[in-house]
């Protein structure tokens, strides 16, 4: 398995037979900061409403019960855009066929034949502490596909090809939002647009040039 | 434990960079102008040595503090739309322990709690001018306080140190601008509002490892400071000087407690007579090669190599023995000690100095 880490520190992990790479987890709150703290349209009045749904943890003692307060919720499709365009080149919301491919593939093999803790020691030796140390909690929480939070954490936001549009797709655990949706069959759609809801999340994919990322991914094993 | 001697020095660590710290966001956007008065406020009233650093919620790039007045509006609208964040300052802040940290502002810094229980949030001070910094309490806040209350958390100089412990006796000290002080049965090293701090001292203790220096800011805060190895470069032995033949005349004939002629205006003067005042004023030392010495405090004087030779030994405390000084603090009479292991204190005897005091085979201490 091979990751690399984005402009924030936190890691996508290199699908090759997929031809993208995904973030290992839902983007958290630390990390769309960092583009809080950018010059643009989302400043503290901004924040304050999406936290005020889903408020704020920190990632140095977010616990079993509260984990979720962990990742950015709430927030609309245009807006978590926003946030993967600013990531650089080739960043974006997957879409619902790579979302689901992404979903199977971990379901089968949630570590890439990887032992996840190393995962962690590396990004904590290689500077990115946050994400290492989010990592190393998350792993005391959750076994093996748990980890990647697709089933039992947030609905995330995908672009559908066939419509265009964005629909959520996840199953978060019941203590969280309470529902019976299988992510391979169903969709998730807020009953209005611009509806803020605190279940909603993000993730984000690459789509990478090749040449471009090759050098700068880190082979673990 | 017993007494032993020891050298050590005591450099006072570098005066905490000040850090100061604006909110700018919408949260604050109606305390702008409050924000603005305290922060000119401050940098008004720091000394001119304190060389602070200003930045802006959410922006981890500084700005020139003495531009603050001509540049506020476009400093503050430039910053408007970053969100309340801390993490992008404090991560510039590699060495927390050397900042004192404050940020002025209004409405939540929503990454506060990240800091929880680290070495940067201890060193901050958040200052609210209206609705509170913090979700939850993780740090001092004050409410609209003055400049001045803000300036002496950001700049909060040593005014005060003194050197102490069990059976601390200071025997010789390199910075003149300290002083003996008996505090109750205990003794120590005093420096107050000095314009340098840093000393080697020769002394006793009881163990030496446990001297302290406690150090007293201007807003009334202490530290304790333990002391740093030193070596005989930061505590050189004073020179030895040489009697001329009239003063080791006189020399001789004092130390048998018989009258000398004074080898400065050569008239018959007491055994124990140091200043001679047959020319009026306030006299003159009857040694002249000491006085041009400028010694001041206690002098050993013995012979050697048929010379009479002289050496400062000691502006305050004078060693007498394994466990017995002599001791002349400012305004009382020099005073015998004898050490309590018991007690670990030193106790006054009912012995007092006399000048020639023998100190050693063909060796005499004279006060001056």
């Amino acid at each position: 398995m091979q990751y690399w880490c984005d402009q924030v520190g936190f890691p996508l992990i290199c699908l090759p037979q997929l031809q993208l790479d995904v973030q290992l987890l839902p983007v958290t709150k630390v990390q769309f900061e960092r583009f809080l703290a950018q010059l643009n349209d989302f400043g503290d009045n901004w924040y304050e409403s999406v936290l005020a749904i889903n408020p704020r943890t920190s990632w140095r003692r977010f616990t079993e019960h509260d984990r979720e307060r962990l990742f950015i919720t709430g927030i609309l499709p245009n807006e978590a855009r926003t946030y993967a365009q600013w990531l650089g080149e080739g960043f974006d919301l997957p879409t619902v066929q790579e979302w689901r491919v992404i979903y199977q593939a971990v379901q089968r093999d949630p570590t890439f034949s990887v032992p996840l803790p190393e995962l962690a020691d590396q990004l904590i030796r290689d500077g990115n502490k946050v994400a290492g140390q989010i990592v190393r909690r998350l792993l005391d929480q959750l076994k093996g596909p748990q980890l990647w939070l697709m089933d039992g954490g947030l609905v995330e936001w995908a672009r559908d090809d066939s419509t265009g549009q964005f629909v959520g797709l996840g199953s978060p655990r019941h203590a969280f939002y309470p529902n019976a949706w299988n992510p391979i069959a169903d969709t998730v759609r807020p009953l209005a647009a611009g509806q803020r809801l605190y279940y909603f999340g993000m993730r984000v994919v690459h789509k990478p040039s090749r040449a471009a990322t090759a050098d700068s991914s880190v082979a673990l094993w | 434990m017993t007494l032993a001697e020891s050298v050590g020095k005591l450099s006072l660590p570098e005066a905490p960079k000040a850090v100061l710290i604006l909110d700018a966001s919408e949260s604050a956007e109606r305390q702008q102008e409050a924000i603005l008065q305290l922060a000119r406020g401050v940098l008004d009233l720091l000394p001119a040595q304190v060389d602070p650093v200003l930045y802006f919620l959410g922006n981890p790039s500084p700005y020139q503090p003495a531009q603050l007045s001509t540049n506020a509006g476009i400093w503050f609208l430039e910053n408007r739309k970053r969100a309340s964040l801390v993490t992008p300052i404090f991560e510039q802040i590699a060495e927390p322990e050397r900042v004192r940290i404050a940020i002025v502002g209004a409405g939540k810094v929503f990454d506060l709690e990240d800091w929880e229980n680290t070495l940067h949030l201890q060193r901050t001070l958040l200052v609210r001018l209206g609705d509170s910094l913090q979700p939850r309490p993780v740090a001092k806040e004050l409410a609209s306080p003055a400049p001045t209350e803000l300036v002496h958390w950001l700049h909060d100089p040593v005014q005060h140190v003194a050197l102490s412990g069990p059976g601390f006796m200071p025997l010789g000290w390199s910075n003149d601008s300290y002083q003996l002080v008996r505090c109750g049965a205990a003794f120590a090293l005093v420096g107050e509002n000095l314009s340098q701090w840093p000393v080697a001292i020769r002394f006793l203790a009881d163990p030496p490892q446990d001297v302290r220096a406690q150090l007293q800011h201007a807003s009334g805060t202490t530290d304790t400071l333990p002391l740093q190895p030193a070596n005989s470069n930061d505590l050189p032995e004073p020179p030895i000087g040489r009697l001329d033949a009239r003063e080791q005349e006189a020399f001789d004939c004092a130390i048998h407690q018989q009258p000398f002629r004074c080898p400065s205006c050569g008239g018959e003067c007491a055994w124990d007579l140091l200043r001679c005042r047959a020319r009026g004023g306030f006299g003159h030392l009857v040694y002249p090669s000491i006085e041009r010495a400028r010694l001041n405090g206690f002098v050993r004087m013995w012979r050697g190599d048929g010379d009479v030779c002289f050496r400062a030994a000691g502006r305050g405390v004078l060693l007498i023995g394994p466990d017995q000084v002599i001791v002349k603090t400012h305004g009382a009479r020099p005073l015998i000690y004898q050490y309590s292991p018991s007690a670990k204190q030193w106790q006054e005897t009912s012995e007092y100095f006399t000048q020639y005091l023998r100190v050693g085979p063909d060796a005499y201490a004279i006060l001056v």
